[in-house]
């Protein structure tokens, strides 16, 4: 939980770091973490060099879109776990060319990670950590999907007329 | 007016009552709370063992009569269905088309 | 109807196992109850006042008999031996175990059935027309496009945490069985000038505590796109409904705050984004689909006419049977609605009794109405007497559809942990109150409709005659509204006046009967009719007059 004094640092400091790629970060990426600063998104727009932006989820991840090439992590927030905007803002950042770390911070449970890699998160900051075989599991559990999104899974449409 | 403890079992969903010694699935176990409910009732929900505790109130009597129809419902069983009356006493809401 | 093939066995099946998981951990305590209950209220467990509660899906209240004797089977294994049929064509069982729930699924995944999305945020089981395939006046069978949306629907990755639920509705005829107007989405599949199937897209019902007539967003989208454009539609309600107040959060407030002229520019916006995604599964897998729902093998031989010399079967056939688009066969209802009886309500006996007479007598299968009464849909005219006296010797042949005592309730307080009132004692007092049949015959079309809170469950927003069971000062109260209708003249009751005891509220609708009665042009204008010419004061009068 964040408290009293946490959202006062956070908010004299509007460039707070990363959140560092420490074990606690589930990452499906093979290039380094980015640790540099990370931009609210607010403060986005005035700053043409940022490379890291964070979507809270009543940001318009779509006015990111001109200005993908430049960035290298999006980090989008998930305050609570049933607030589902942050899959809408994932899946239209990848449908407009997005390659960069996608990354899901904050409440980030077991049960949704197969959902989030679907709209395609690859990276994870969950604020508590998960079991790494819990996390396998899950991911492991379907074995087909339904609908196409933003990974690059075979609609069963497919497989069956393919 | 007495106060009484009451949940649903979290395995099955029981109808429970706190008798003073445990969880009962009979009202007439109910025991009447003193002052230490309230802090019974937070240490219940702290432990998460049970769903949705709450203290209810009733009139005194063997079972106890809640106050309030959905509280009877809880104590008893549906209105509309004797044949799967929860307690040992007669419903005190049956519908007579049932 | 549709069968499994094994992606779809497959996807069931682990959608089990992972209950399983979930449930075991939450029994272990490695989760907490506030991370369980999404988590359970996915595969349609809720907690109710008695025990848990499971809500089976029947996608679009089809079902066969064999899926319907395994219904009946687990009411009389896993509950108390029956279940209670539901207003969007599911079942819903009272007194679940939840240690027992990972079982049940189990038992329902081997017959190709699940309970995937009955509750929570998500995309709810798809709803469509109970006589869907054999109803003279549909455009197409509506089914195919309803199993595509369920399985596009289904685990779909962006949609499952949505401001609030979300439900579709889907029919083919102008004769509106299935209340798509007041549906988060209603799709009406017609052919446009050219010929070509497509639907008129309808955004924003709904009842509740805000009851909204849902508008058409889009005249015409082919078949062939219709999947796109309902993402398009849920991607700009996920993205911006309203998630600061819970009843504030469905999509019909959303359409009504920034208006359908604003919402639909959003979604065409959109829609146009994802268009060339191809997110559309192709034509070959509707044809597949569609296959599944070819006709049965009709025999053309089959006599046209009913014998109805025996007086009780033909008052049944009047008011239960429907024309079938062939020759020789008909749609007949069973009424789960006997006199003084649990609207909806079915036994483990009946249940089994139905799936064999199914089996018998309409090519294994059954259907689910909105009105909480099963359907089988293609019998041979010359067995319908056969079919009546089996129901009847089950009580289960009461002529009364669409009449006074075929009641649509809600559980109510007697089982809902949400109620305010109780619904059921309320449809079994107006039941009784008029069992005669004559009487009934004479009043004619009258649909009432009942909830046990402001939810609207019981459809009451779209009763000719609707109750709303309220809480005044502890006390069971019920308010009475007129002029409401869930049909293709959907409209929305109004509040007549102040609330009534129970028994006060069957006084007061026997009153507003009698009004009519006595009002009515002749006894062919129903009573909705008559209320919408007359309007509401001639009740009022008759009623606190
Ligand atoms: C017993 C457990 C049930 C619970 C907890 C429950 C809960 C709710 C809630 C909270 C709403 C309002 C949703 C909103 O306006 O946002 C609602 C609406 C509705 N429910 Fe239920 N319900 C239950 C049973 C049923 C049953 C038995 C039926 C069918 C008879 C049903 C069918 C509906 C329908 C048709 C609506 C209104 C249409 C709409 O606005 O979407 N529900 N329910
Ligand atoms: S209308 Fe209210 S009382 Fe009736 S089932 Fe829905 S939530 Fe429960």
């Amino acid at each position: 939980m964040v408290d009293v004094q946490d959202s006062v640092k956070l908010a004299q400091n509007p460039h707070p770091r990363a959140t560092p790629a420490t074990a606690a970060v589930l990452r499906w990426r093979d290039d380094v973490a980015f640790d540099g600063p990370v931009v609210a998104f607010a403060d986005f727009g005035g700053d043409s060099n940022a490379a890291a932006v964070r979507v809270d989820p009543a940001d318009d991840a779509r006015a990111l879109v001109p200005h993908l090439a430049r960035l290298r992590l999006i980090e989008v927030s998930f305050p609570k776990y049933r607030d589902g905007r942050g899959y809408s803002a994932a899946r239209i950042l990848r449908e407009a060319g997005y390659t960069g770390e996608l990354r899901a911070a904050g409440d980030v449970l077991v049960d949704q990670i197969n959902f989030m890699r679907r709209v395609g998160f690859d990276s994870f900051a969950p604020a508590k950590p998960l079991n790494p075989d819990d996390v396998a599991a899950a991911l492991a559990r379907f074995p087909h999907v339904y609908q196409k999104a933003a990974d690059a899974a075979a609609p069963v449409w497919a497989l069956r007329h393919g | 007016m007495i106060r009484l403890l009451t949940a649903n079992d979290t395995l099955t969903g029981d109808v429970i009552w706190w008798s003073g010694k445990g969880w009962s699935l009979n009202l007439a176990d109910a025991v009447a709370l003193g002052a230490e409910g309230d802090a019974l009732l937070a240490e219940v929900v702290a432990a998460e063992n049970v769903n949705d505790p709450n203290i209810i109130e009733a009139e005194a009597g063997s079972p106890p009569r809640p106050r309030t129809m959905r509280e009877r419902i809880r104590g008893f069983g549906p209105t509309v269905r004797a044949d799967l009356a929860r307690a040992a006493a007669p419903h005190p809401d049956q519908t007579k088309a049932a | 109807m549709y069968r499994y093939d094994q992606y779809d066995q497959a996807l069931v099946d682990a959608r089990v196992d992972e209950f399983r998981d979930q449930v075991k951990r939450r029994l272990a305590h490695e989760i907490t109850e506030d991370q369980f209950k999404p988590l359970r209220l996915m595969n349609g467990l809720y907690l109710q006042l008695h025990a848990y509660m499971l809500r089976v899906a029947i996608p679009y209240g089809t079902l066969s008999g064999t899926q319907m004797r395994i219904l009946g089977g687990i009411a009389r294994k896993y509950d108390r031996g029956y279940g209670h049929f539901t207003t969007r064509q599911n079942i819903q069982y009272n007194w679940i175990k939840l240690e027992q729930a990972p079982d049940l699924l189990a038992e329902l995944a081997a017959v190709e059935m699940h309970a995937i999305q009955t509750s929570g945020n998500c995309i709810r089981n798809i709803s469509s027309d109970q006589f869907a395939g054999s109803a003279a006046d549909e455009v197409a069978d509506p089914r195919p496009y309803a199993e595509l949306l369920r399985q596009w629907s289904s685990f779909h990755p962006e949609f499952s945490f949505l401001p609030r639920k979300f439900k579709i509705a889907v029919t083919a005829s102008d004769h509106d069985r299935a209340a798509v107007k007041l549906h988060d989405i209603g799709l009406q599949l017609h052919r446009n000038a050219a010929g070509e199937l497509g639907f008129r897209v309808f955004v924003g019902g709904g009842m509740g505590r805000t009851p909204f007539i849902a508008p058409v967003i889009r005249e015409f989208i082919p078949v062939s796109q219709y999947l796109s454009y309902c993402e398009a539609i849920l991607r700009v309600y996920n993205r911006y409904g309203r998630r600061d107040n819970i009843y504030k959060a469905r999509i019909k407030i959303l359409v009504h705050e920034i208006g359908a002229e604003e919402f639909t520019r959003q979604v065409e916006a959109e829609w146009a984004l994802l268009e060339p995604l191809a997110l559309d599964a192709p034509t070959a897998e509707y044809e597949r689909i569609k296959a599944q729902f070819a006709p049965p093998a009709y025999d053309a031989a089959a006599p046209d006419s009913i014998d109805r010399s025996d007086p009780d079967f033909a008052v049944w056939v009047d008011h239960n049977v429907a024309a079938h688009k062939v020759p020789g066969y008909a749609i007949a209802t069973i009424s789960l609605k006997p006199v003084g009886g649990i609207p909806g309500d079915a036994s483990a006996e009946q249940m089994e009794l139905i799936a064999d007479l199914a089996a018998k007598y309409s090519f294994d299968e059954i259907r689910v109405t909105h009105s909480q009464n099963l359907v089988l849909a293609d019998v041979r005219k010359d067995q319908l007497h056969a079919l009546w006296s089996a129901l009847a010797a089950a009580d289960l042949a009461t002529p009364n559809l669409d009449l006074v005592t075929d009641i649509i309730a809600c559980p109510g307080l007697d089982y809902c942990a949400l109620a305010n009132a109780r619904s059921i004692p309320v449809a079994q007092s107006i039941a009784v109150r008029f069992a005669n049949l004559d009487r009934q015959h004479d009043i004619g079309e009258l649909k009432i409709k009942i909830s046990g809170c402001i939810n609207a469950c019981g459809h009451h927003h779209a009763g000719h005659i609707g109750i709303l069971g309220v809480d005044r000062k502890g006390e069971e109260s019920y308010q009475l509204s007129l002029g409401g209708s869930g049909a293709e003249d959907t409209s929305l009751a109004k509040i007549l006046g102040p609330g009534f005891s129970e028994e006060g509220v069957v006084d007061a609708v026997e009153k507003v009967i009698e009004a009519y009665r006595a009002l009515r042009l002749n006894p062919q204008e129903r009573f909705l009719d008559a209320y919408r010419r007359v309007g509401a004061e001639p009740f009022k009068e008759a009623v606190y007059g």
